[in-house]
C-alpha cells in the first residue's frame, strides 16, 4: 500500500511538473509572438525558465547579429558574489568560443545587465550544481546559457535537455519573426514607394522618417530630415497639427475634409502607426489626389446646368406661344397664330431631339451603347440618309454631290451608328450653309482606311471657336442666330462613335468660305461591343 | 410717353413671343448678341434692359460688368431673363445690381409682362 501511495504521489508530482512545463511552453510561445528584440526574448525566456528549473543564477551571453553586439543578462535569485558572476561570464565566453561562436564575442569585456538580487562583494557559498548549454538559432550557435545553484545535485541530464529545447525553440521563433518582419518591412516600403497616393511617416517626436515620391511631388517636401509641422504650413485651413495630436492621442484614423493646394485637390488621412505591442509609435499621413474627381464632378455639374438650359429654352417657347394662342388676343392675326403653332411644333421637335441626344451622350459616357456590325456598304447608308434629308435640301435649294470610289468594299459596320454620323454631318452642312449652297460627300478607299469627306461652302467655323467643336452642348456664335435649332451635342456624339470605331475625325474651315470634315475608318470595319442599349438615331 | 425697353436675347422665337406681348405697351429695341446689345444700351439709354446670359460674342454677365463702368450704365435698370439656373452666376449678377433674376421657363409671359410694367413705372 505504501508503495502504491508513493508511486501515486510520484505520478502526481510528475503530472504536476509536466503541467507546469506545458503551461510554461504555452505562455512562452504566446508572449514571444509580440517580441522582436533578443534582450526581451531572453527576459521572457528567463521568466518561464524559473517555472521549469530552480537556480541561484541564470546567465545568458548572446551575440545579437541584427545589431552586431554581444548582450549579457544575469538573473539572480540567491545571495551570490560579483566574482561568482564574473567567473560565470568568463566561463560562458570560453564555452561559446569553444563552440565556435561568431568571432565578435572574443576578447570582449561584457557588462551584464543584472536582474533580481544584488551580488555582494563578500565570499559566499560556492555553487554546487551547474550546467552550461549552447544557444543555437537556425543551426548556428549564437551564445550560451549557464544555470548555477548553491544546492547540490539539482540538475540532471533531462534538465539540460529540457532547458536546451525550451531555449532553442524560443530563439528560433524570435529569429523567424525577425526575418519575417524584415521581409514585411521591405515589401511594405517598396509598396509605399510605388503608391500613387502620397505617404509620409513620422515618429512620436513628429520627425519625418519616410516620404514616398508621390508625397514629395504633391507637396514639394523632401523625403526626410524635417518635422511634420512643415506640412501644416502648406495646408493651412485644416488644423493639421491639432488633428495629428488627436490621431496619436486617440490611436484613431482621422479623415480630413477636402483641401486644395494651388489648382490641385487632395483628401488627407492621418493614421496612427502602432508597434508590435500595440503602442502608438508615430503616424503616417496619406494624401490622395482627387483633382481629377473634382474636375469630373465640376464638368458634370456644368453639363447638367447647360443641358437643363437647353431643355428650358424650347419649353419656354412652348409655354409662351401656347399662352399667346390661349389668350385670344385681338391683335393677333391668323398668320401670327399659325406662326405660334409652328413655333410650338418646332420647339417640341427640338425637345425630342435634345432628349434623344442627351440619352445618347449618357450611353456613350457610361459605355453602355452596343456596337453591332453587319456586312454592309457605307455608300448605301450615306445615300439613304441623303434621301431622307431631301426635303430640307430642296427647301434651301442646295445641291448635293455624291462622289464615291468604285472600290469601296463591303465591311462590318453598325448601320445605326454610321447613320448617326452621316445624319449629323449632313444635317449640319444643310443647316449651316445658306440657300443655293453646295454640299459634297466624297468616299474613297485609302488603305488601310476608308476616307469620308463631307464638305460645304457655308458659314464656316470661327477660328476662335474651333477648339470647342467636339465639346458637349457647344454651338458656335456665328450660327446661333441663323439656326435656332441644334442641340450642340451632334459633333460630340459623332466623335465618340468614330473614336469607338477606331477611326479619326478632323476638320478644316474658313468662316463664310467652307467647312470640310474628314473621317477615316479602318477597312477592317467596326468591332462588336456588347452593350445594353443602341444609340438613338432620330437626331 | 412710352417707355423704351431693350431686349438682348439670342433665341429668335423667344424674342418674337416677347415682342407680341410687349410691343403694344412699350417701344422695343431688340438685339441678339452681347456686343450690339451693349452698344445699343449706351446709344439708346433704355428705361429697362431685359438681358439673357448665354449670348454670342459677349455674355450677359460680361456685358453687365462693362455697363456698370459707364456713367449712365452704372444705374441702368437690368432684369435678367435666362434659362440658366446657376446659383453662382445668379449671385454674381445680383452683386452687379440687377433688379431681378427671372428663369424664362418658370414664368408665364403675362406675369413677365406685369413684372416689366412695375419695373419701369
Amino acid at each position: 500500500m505504501d508503495n502504491f501511495i508513493t508511486t501515486l504521489k510520484e505520478n502526481n508530482n510528475n503530472l504536476h511538473e509536466d503541467n507546469n512545463k506545458l503551461s510554461a511552453f504555452k505562455y512562452l510561445s504566446k508572449d514571444l509572438i509580440k517580441i522582436l528584440d533578443f534582450g526581451e526574448t531572453i527576459d521572457t525566456v528567463n521568466k518561464y525558465l524559473w517555472e521549469l528549473v530552480e537556480y541561484s543564477v541564470a546567465s545568458f551571453v548572446i551575440y545579437n547579429s541584427s545589431e552586431y553586439q554581444v548582450e549579457a543578462r544575469t538573473y539572480i535569485k540567491d545571495n551570490v558574489s560579483t566574482s561568482q558572476i564574473d567567473n560565470i561570464l568568463k566561463e560562458l565566453i570560453t564555452y561559446a568560443n569553444n563552440e565556435k561562436i561568431n568571432n565578435s564575442i572574443k576578447n570582449k569585456t561584457i557588462e551584464p545587465i543584472c536582474y533580481g538580487l544584488k551580488p555582494t562583494t563578500e565570499n559566499i557559498t560556492p555553487f554546487k550544481s551547474n550546467i552550461t548549454i549552447p544557444i543555437e538559432v537556425a543551426g548556428k550557435i549564437v551564445g550560451a546559457i549557464n544555470i548555477s545553484s548553491i544546492k547540490p545535485n539539482l540538475y540532471l541530464d533531462n534538465t539540460k535537455e529540457l532547458v536546451e529545447t525550451f531555449l532553442n525553440m524560443a530563439l528560433l521563433a524570435t529569429s523567424k519573426v525577425n526575418t519575417l518582419t524584415q521581409l514585411l518591412n521591405f515589401n511594405t516600403e517598396s509598396l509605399i514607394q510605388n503608391l500613387s497616393n502620397g505617404v509620409v511617416m513620422f515618429d512620436t517626436n513628429k520627425n519625418v522618417t519616410l516620404a514616398n515620391p508621390a508625397f514629395s511631388m504633391f507637396t514639394g517636401l523632401p523625403k526626410e530630415g524635417y518635422v511634420i509641422e512643415e506640412l501644416s504650413k502648406l495646408f493651412k485651413n485644416i488644423n493639421l497639427d491639432e488633428n495629428i495630436e488627436k490621431a496619436l492621442a486617440t490611436a484613431q484614423t482621422i479623415q480630413l475634409p477636402r483641401v486644395n493646394l494651388s489648382r490641385f485637390f487632395y483628401e488627407i488621412s492621418i493614421i496612427p502607426v502602432k508597434d508590435v505591442q500595440n503602442r502608438v509609435a508615430g503616424g503616417s499621413i496619406v494624401i490622395h489626389d482627387i483633382t481629377h474627381i473634382v474636375e469630373v464632378d465640376k464638368a458634370k455639374t456644368e453639363f447638367v446646368s447647360l443641358a437643363s438650359h437647353q431643355l428650358r429654352t424650347p419649353l419656354s417657347a412652348i409655354r409662351w406661344y401656347s399662352e399667346i394662342l390661349l389668350s385670344e388676343k385681338d391683335s393677333i392675326t391668323e398668320n401670327e397664330k399659325k406662326e405660334c403653332l409652328q413655333a410650338i411644333y418646332d420647339s417640341n421637335i427640338r425637345m425630342i431631339e435634345l432628349v434623344n441626344s442627351l440619352l445618347n451622350v449618357s450611353r456613350i459616357e457610361l459605355g453602355t451603347f452596343a456596337v453591332e456590325p453587319v456586312i454592309t456598304n457605307i455608300t448605301t447608308i450615306t445615300s439613304e440618309v441623303i434621301k431622307e434629308l431631301k426635303n430640307k435640301i430642296l427647301t434651301k435649294k442646295q445641291t448635293v454631290e455624291e462622289n464615291y470610289s468604285s472600290d469601296i468594299p463591303d465591311m462590318p459596320l453598325d448601320i445605326n451608328l454610321v447613320r448617326i454620323v452621316m445624319q449629323n454631318l449632313l444635317t449640319n452642312s444643310i443647316k449651316y450653309t445658306p440657300e443655293s449652297g453646295n454640299i459634297k460627300i466624297i468616299i474613297t478607299k485609302e488603305d488601310p482606311n476608308l476616307k469620308i469627306i463631307v464638305e460645304d461652302n457655308g458659314y464656316g467655323i470661327p477660328e476662335s471657336q474651333k477648339r470647342f467643336i467636339f465639346s458637349k452642348l457647344f454651338r458656335a456664335d456665328n450660327i446661333k442666330n441663323k439656326e435656332t435649332d441644334g442641340t450642340g451635342l451632334g459633333m460630340y456624339i459623332v466623335k465618340s462613335i468614330v473614336d469607338t470605331a477606331g477611326g479619326t475625325i478632323s476638320f478644316e474651315s474658313v468662316e463664310n468660305k467652307f467647312t470640310r470634315f474628314t473621317i477615316t475608318l479602318p477597312l477592317s470595319g467596326m468591332k462588336p461591343i456588347a452593350g445594353s442599349k443602341p444609340l438613338d438615331d432620330s437626331v | 410717353m412710352r417707355k423704351k425697353i431693350l431686349i438682348i436675347e439670342d433665341e429668335e422665337r423667344l424674342m418674337h413671343a416677347l415682342n407680341i406681348y410687349l410691343a403694344d405697351n412699350f417701344d422695343l429695341l431688340e438685339t441678339s448678341d452681347g456686343i450690339s446689345g451693349y452698344n445699343t444700351a449706351l446709344a439708346m439709354k433704355p428705361d429697362l434692359i431685359l438681358l439673357d446670359i448665354i449670348l454670342p460674342q459677349l455674355s450677359g454677365t460680361e456685358l453687365l460688368r462693362k455697363l456698370r463702368k459707364d456713367e449712365w450704365g452704372k444705374d441702368a435698370k437690368v432684369v435678367i431673363i435666362s434659362n440658366l439656373t446657376s446659383k453662382d452666376i445668379e449671385k454674381e449678377l445680383r452683386d452687379l445690381g440687377i433688379l431681378e433674376y427671372i428663369v424664362k421657363s418658370n414664368i408665364s409671359i403675362v406675369d413677365l409682362t406685369d413684372k416689366i410694367k412695375t419695373f419701369v413705372q
